[in-house]
């Protein structure tokens, strides 16, 4: 009947069960394409999503071989493309717009159209830094230019010495206690075709984290505007991440609270299919008012805040009451392979000495 | 575009604490404006016995001690039926013959100050109670500051003359229509201010009662406006909406039957049509007709269903007044005049008896609603071939299109199948646009035919190949071409649909699963 093709290759480098490959898996479903997932050797059955079709071995995306065999079934297989759903995949593929994952080349192109960004510097390795740590205004941020560690935020110097990184270029960045926003869309030929914006209510890890409850909000017309000169050579779906009005963050891949623009109307990462299948797509932007929740972050959220005392049991309880029709994460009775996988691993890592927990933890954020 | 009968009276009531003066205004408002009207001034509209009083004047309001709350609720109850029955057997009756009611008091009053009534209970029943009563036309509440209050009379503490003063400020519902007049002021200067708010509500309201219109839904922005002169009218306004869908064939039944029976009375009274369709539609509309309002779905659209008196459907009226849909008026005329008499039976166009700027007066067809309208019969399938085809068939890409042949634009008469909304029609469209229209907007929207029906008529099987084939045979086309026809229809259409309502959505998301499964 048509011309158009619905496999879809999706790929984190790993067990294809991460939060960020569970949502592609299950948007592409959602939006009636298949997906065939990479999965590393080792992983769990149950960890991948039950709506990919196919599970399709290959090295992890630290090792060699990886790009390679991801070459070898694109070429096997009728896929219209492959959905990058971890940094790693995405700098192994070497897609277009990868200047912008580092942090450094980001802040000058956001500089460059508009957009405000927190005041940063950049430093060649973590011994310069340590050099520098008495000269720096507290709290701050540690992040590495090239995503490979989660950021941190830094109270004191003590605390910064304290750190044990990577060598790698660094960016110390001022923290800033404005609310945190997201707009994720899809950028097409220069345009912003579809797009999300929504307002993170909580965030797990609770300093530098991800959002564990978020509502989608109207997009602002202005910062669309701005995205779009700064997104303009790339197409495909980003996540770019505010703190009031300063980009934080860009990623040029599905985001892990992708669920929230499915259940607002706005498949980002089928319409991205939907644009390489040549169909014609109109412009939208999500529906606003609907509620996600990241069940794990936000009930380590809520329980660390009441703990803390930064949060009272009647706000803790009432952040935790349930909403009617709300996009979840990776926690889904119809999809319950990755949350049980998730319940076992959780499960392991209690038994675990400390010192095998932080190293778990790493691995997995 | 009323019933002619005499105008109706109204009822008034009148509100406040104890000394703000409430009996010398309606004694004056009775003495003024109301001389010559048949007056029933009342405290209570009920019937049913109520406990007698010795007619001693209150100084203690608030001195006996209220009910327990089962009591109290017993109470409520009581007064609650009593009001309702007093309201449809005394009140209305009065009303017809012309006459005005002068309620001192009334429910508002005990939902704000239940003590009085020695009642128990949150004040929010109450207000909730209150909403579904029949509510006077118009409410005045005197108020003053409490310390003037007391100074004329002292019953109550000053603390529960602000609270008072307070609540009714914040809780009369918007559906009550009411005014607050300063009772601080001189009597004559309350007397002028509350005659003039008494001749503003009487020029608003409707000839009679039964002439004002119901509003579904109630709240917010009315889709329907539809009238209840009689039982008949009421029932035949129904016809302003066409189901297609079996809730809504269902709903448009029973709400017939209700309306037949009288039921429509009971509802509340809602807001008149807007006045830019009465005005356009007045030539239209016979003596003692009147009109049922459709709101469409573009802002500044509506359709209007003209009935005679005994409720039997004269005409259709689309009426706008935006310039995208002047325009589309415009086209739609044009294109019934031109396109539809070539519709060959049993499918037929629209009788257009008018059309100005921004109203269209269309014939109104006796239709019946169909039990599966998303179905579409083999000989409306060939007809609608041959329409595009042309007498002698056609081997071109292009032809004559309706553009918008969808389940609810075709409605069946006793003379034959009636097709609606031309504004999208032209002579050029493309081979195959209507049949696919057809099925692919029911399938979007009604959910009929499932995908794997339509792929199954696409193998020549079920109602959906008889029907493919069928107008294949009309136009003239080989029925082979209808596979390739449906991916360019489903990405043409793709285009033409607003992501931002939910049936844009709908279709969008229905016409890329159809696209994708071609690929199974």
């Amino acid at each position: 009947m048509s011309e158009t093709r619905r496999w879809v290759l999706v790929t984190d480098g790993g067990h294809g069960g991460s939060r960020d490959c569970v949502a592609a898996v299950r948007a592409l479903h959602a939006g009636g394409y298949r997906s065939a997932v990479t999965v590393s050797p080792g992983t769990s059955p149950a960890a991948v999503s039950r709506y990919s079709r196919r599970r399709i071995p290959v090295p992890h995306v630290a090792q060699d071989g990886y790009v390679d065999a991801l070459r070898a079934e694109l070429e096997r297989g009728s896929y219209l493309t492959v959905v990058c759903a971890s940094e790693a995949s995405l700098r192994a593929l070497g897609e277009a717009g990868l200047h912008l994952t580092d942090k450094t080349k980001l802040n000058e192109a956001a500089r460059a159209t508009g957009i405000d960004i927190p005041v940063s510097r950049t430093f060649t390795s973590w011994r310069e830094v340590l050099a520098e740590s008495e000269s720096f205004t507290y709290p701050l941020v540690v992040k590495p230019a090239v995503r490979t560690f989660s950021a941190l935020r830094v109270d004191a110097p003590e605390r910064l010495r304290a750190l044990d990184l990577d060598d790698g270029e660094i960016v110390i960045q001022e923290w800033i206690e404005d609310g945190l926003h997201a707009l994720s869309g899809v950028m097409w030929r220069g345009h912003l075709v579809a797009a999300t914006a929504e307002r993170w209510l909580r965030i797990w890890p609770t300093d530098c984290g991800l959002a564990s409850a978020a509502v989608t909000v109207a997009s602002d017309p202005v910062l669309e505007d701005k995205l779009e000169r700064l997104l303009e050579d790339y197409e495909g779906v980003f996540c770019a991440q505010f703190a009031g009005t300063r980009l934080i963050d860009l990623n040029l891949r599905v985001h892990s609270s992708h669920s929230l623009s499915v259940a607002a109307g706005v498949n980002l990462v089928a319409t991205h299919c939907d644009l390489l299948n040549d169909m014609p797509v109109p412009r939208m932007r999500a529906r606003v008012g609907f509620f996600y929740r990241w069940l794990e972050g936000d009930l380590r959220h809520v329980v660390q805040a009441s703990r803390s005392g930064a949060m009272s049991r009647a706000s803790a309880v009432k952040a935790l009451l349930p909403h009617r029709g709300a996009a979840h994460s990776s926690e889904s009775l119809r999809d319950p392979g990755p949350l049980v996988s998730r319940l076992i691993y959780g499960a392991g890592r209690v038994r675990m000495p400390p010192e095998q927990r932080a190293q778990g933890r790493s691995e997995t954020g | 575009m009323t019933d002619g009968r005499a105008p109706r009276g109204a009822v008034l009531s009148v509100v406040g604490p104890d000394g703000v003066g409430k009996s010398t205004l309606i004694d004056a408002v009775i003495a003024g404006s109301l001389d010559g009207h048949d007056i029933m001034r009342i405290r209570n509209v009920g019937l049913l016995p109520r406990r007698t009083l010795p007619q001693v004047p209150v100084t203690e309001p608030h001195k006996d001690p209220p009910y327990p709350p089962l009591l109290s609720l017993a109470k409520v109850a009581y007064v609650y039926a009593d009001y309702l029955l007093g309201w449809w057997l005394r009140v209305r009756p009065f009303l017809r013959g012309g006459g005005w009611v002068i309620l001192e008091r009334g429910w508002w009053d005990m939902a704000v100050d239940p003590t009085r009534y020695r009642m128990k209970l949150p004040s929010r029943l109450l207000w909730r109670l209150g909403r579904l009563l029949p509510h006077p036309d118009l409410l005045l509440v005197l108020e003053a500051p409490a310390e003037v209050v007391l100074e004329r009379k002292r019953e109550l503490p000053l603390e529960e003359l602000r609270r008072q003063s307070r609540v009714w400020r914040e809780r009369l519902p918007a559906s009550q229509p009411h005014v607050f007049i300063d009772a601080s002021l001189p009597a004559e200067e309350v007397l002028v201010r509350a005659e003039s708010e008494v001749r503003r509500m009487t020029g608003a309201l409707p000839a009679t009662r039964s002439s004002s219109p119901v509003n579904l839904p109630r709240s917010g922005d009315p889709r329907w406006v539809l009238p209840r002169n009689s039982s008949a009218m009421a029932a035949g306004a129904l016809r302003v909406y066409h189901p297609v869908t079996p809730k809504g064939t269902l709903g448009w039944e029973i709400g017939r039957v209700a309306a037949g029976l009288g039921l429509f009375g009971l509802l509340p009274r809602g807001g008149a049509a807007p006045e830019a369709v009465r005005a356009a539609v007045a030539d239209w509309t016979p003596p003692g007709g009147s009109i049922a309002v459709a709101r469409a779905n573009h802002p500044g659209r509506h359709v209007a269903l003209i009935m005679a008196s005994d409720g039997s459907a004269r005409a259709i009226a689309k009426v706008a007044s935006d310039e995208a849909g002047l325009g589309a008026l415009e086209r739609e005329a044009a294109n019934i005049r031109e396109l539809a008499p070539h519709l060959p039976p049993p499918l037929v166009g629209p009788r257009l008896l008018a059309a100005r700027r921004g109203v269209l007066v269309l014939e109104a067809a006796r239709w019946s609603p169909r039990p599966r309208p998303w179905h579409l019969p083999e000989d409306l399938a060939r007809s609608l071939g041959v329409f595009f085809g042309g007498d002698g068939g056609s081997s071109e890409l292009t032809g004559a299109s309706h553009g918008d042949f969808a389940p609810w634009n075709l409605l069946k008469t006793g003379e034959g199948w009636v097709v609606l909304d031309w504004e999208s029609a032209e002579p050029n469209g493309p081979a195959w646009h209507d049949l696919w229209h057809y099925i692919v907007q029911g399938h979007a929207l009604l959910r009929r035919p499932s995908a794997s029906a339509i792929k199954r008529g696409l193998e020549g099987q079920g109602w959906v190949g008889a029907a493919l084939r069928a107008y294949a045979g009309g136009a003239g086309l080989s029925p082979r071409g209808a596979s390739a026809s449906l991916p360019a229809y489903l990405r043409a259409s793709m285009g033409t649909l607003d992501p931002t309502t939910p049936d844009g959505r709908r279709g969008l998301e229905a016409r890329r699963k159809l696209l994708l499964s071609g690929d199974d």
